[in-house]
């Protein structure tokens, strides 16, 4: 990475790198969380939301990334183009775009990682569907979903529903009648929830499914949900899907559930749990690759 | 060096690190450097929307050098995250973390000082006021001129003798300062009922100082996109207006 900043932690047994990656056009901030002083089990690409449950994620993928360095695994996170600290314009984002960041990510954890540790990603939030379609170039990769969003159309559709939530208990404007799609129609852009909502970005990913990413071939599959979140759609239609590509799927019912689109948690709840059980699946892909 | 004339830092204060990133002057430096303090909602330190990141750049085409920071316990710091309250008690490992930061700069050369404060980011600023001997001014944005527990206790209320104290520093240190507000937010509620005692006679008598400005719509947590848009643009013009460097 370029113009980095390095941080040891001897206690935690960790080292953290911070700083630039990717072209020059565009260039990605990441942070590399690596094992200190051996080398690394493993390595995970984290791909994160976007618009609200950005901010929402932002801790708990921190700690998780510390809690796995910690246990021997070396975690790449990263800023989509357009967003957090990268740079990028954030209206010509699109999802391929997510996509090709998420790639050079993965480049930069290889480049960081023994030639012969096993690869994961790591998707969160609609950074599944993102972590999803990066896996098609990485034959063999493992795929963690966590809260995956399913379908692109839902999430914008709950993202709208969110804004005209808070907009009414704020006594604001609810925004045009004709909804998103209206608004980006006209001027290109939509405000979600104090988020650049930008067209280039939904009209690439509004019609995407979890089903539709995945890559054919079978890998070794973990999808983390909240104990009291239920959703059909990752008992059954999902984990038809998965299991119907040869995938082995594991479920994790682990962490509290975020009120994702309203006010994060201060600490994140649960993610020392969900580090244990990512760790321990990312040792038994590499045992049993698919 | 493959990214824009930003650097991330990791600086130690007690046994944790603040991570934030200065970003550099465009073009030749004004000589003072802008310490963007956010509020308590858990934010990144680049903000929502990208704000923060969008402000930095902005003071850095204008001449400013420029730091966004994350307090102890947020984004990519380390540590836990503190109980989040508006007296100077509950604000003091704010305070430590900035000036940490403070520090950092100082022995880089970057010792004159804008503090861009919001929500209880103001109220750090002005806690840390005293422990600046170089500052060229400050922006408060959403500043709360009660003393509230974060979300905890009533939206509006509490003593305003701190923030009239401070502010009262501020006008004998001569220090310009913007004092912006969105009309629905919670926090402009309290300065408008500080302003009709003690606070009024203050901003009435230092006017030459003190510039109080009040956008329709809010300021306060998760503006809307023209609002976010529109604190930058106050920031700057402001900042350029009054030559705040």
């Amino acid at each position: 990475m370029g113009n980095e900043v390095l941080r040891v932690d001897a206690a935690a047994g960790i080292e953290e790198r911070a700083g630039w990656f990717g072209g020059a056009a565009a260039p990605l901030f990441g942070y590399s969380h690596a094992p200190l002083d051996r080398p690394a089990t493993a390595a995970l690409v984290v791909c994160p939301p976007v618009l609200g449950d950005l901010a929402i994620s932002y801790r708990r993928e921190v700690v998780l990334a510390r809690e796995l360095a910690g246990a021997g695994v070396l975690v790449q996170r990263f800023q989509y183009r357009g967003m957090g600290n990268s740079l990028g314009d954030p209206a010509a984002t699109t999802f391929p775009g997510l996509v090709e960041d998420a790639c050079l990510a993965v480049e930069l954890a290889r480049s960081l990682a023994p030639p012969a540790a096993p690869l994961a990603l790591l998707g969160s939030r609609v950074g599944a569907l993102v972590a999803a379609a990066a896996t098609r170039r990485f034959s063999g990769a493992a795929l963690a979903l966590w809260e995956p969003v399913v379908e692109g159309g839902a999430y914008f559709r709950e993202a709208r529903r969110a804004w005209m939530i808070r907009a009414m208990a704020e006594r604001r404007d609810r925004g045009r009648p004709d909804g998103l799609a209206g608004e980006l129609r006209e001027r290109g852009w939509a405000d979600v929830a104090g988020d650049e909502l930008h067209l280039a970005l939904y009209e690439s990913t509004v019609e995407r499914t979890l089903d539709g990413e995945l890559a054919k071939g079978p890998r070794p599959v973990l999808v983390v949900q909240p104990g009291s979140a239920g959703d059909g759609a990752l008992d059954g239609p999902l984990s038809q899907a998965l299991a119907a590509r040869g995938c082995r799927v594991e479920i994790a019912r682990l962490g509290e559930a975020e009120a994702w689109w309203f006010n994060p948690t201060p600490e994140p709840v649960g993610v020392a749990e969900v580090a244990g059980r990512l760790s321990t699946w990312l040792a038994g892909a590499a045992r049993q690759p698919a | 060096m493959t990214g824009p004339r930003e650097t991330p830092v990791s600086v130690p204060c007690g046994g944790d690190h603040v991570f934030g990133i200065l970003t550099e002057p465009a073009g030749e430096p004004n000589g003072a450097v802008a310490v963007l303090l956010w509020g308590g909602g858990q934010m990144p330190s680049y903000g929502r929307n990208q704000v923060c990141a969008r402000l930095c750049r902005r003071l850095g085409e204008a001449g400013y050098h420029a730091v966004r920071a994350d307090y102890r316990g947020f984004g990519d710091s380390t540590g836990a995250p503190p109980r989040l309250r508006m007296d100077d008690v509950a604000l003091e490992p704010l305070v430590e973390g900035t000036l940490a930061v403070l520090g950092w700069l100082a022995r880089h050369g970057l010792s004159r000082v804008v503090p861009v404060g919001s929500c209880l980011g103001a109220r750090v600023a002005l806690e840390c006021m005293p422990s600046i001997p170089d500052l060229a001014g400050l922006v408060l944005l959403a500043a709360p001129a009660g003393d509230y527990e974060y979300r905890r206790l009533r939206p509006v209320g509490g003593p305003t003798s701190g923030f009239v104290a401070q502010l009262t520093e501020v006008v004998e240190r001569r220090l310009p300062t913007l004092l912006l507000y969105g009309e629905q937010d919670v926090f402009y509620q309290d300065f408008a009922r500080a302003r009709a005692a003690r606070l009024g006679e203050l901003l009435a008598a230092s006017s030459d100082l003190l510039t109080v400005e009040v956008i329709a719509g809010g300021v306060h947590a998760d503006p809307t996109v023209a609002n976010q848009r529109a604190v930058i643009d106050r920031t700057c013009d402001w900042l350029a207006a009054r030559g705040v460097s």
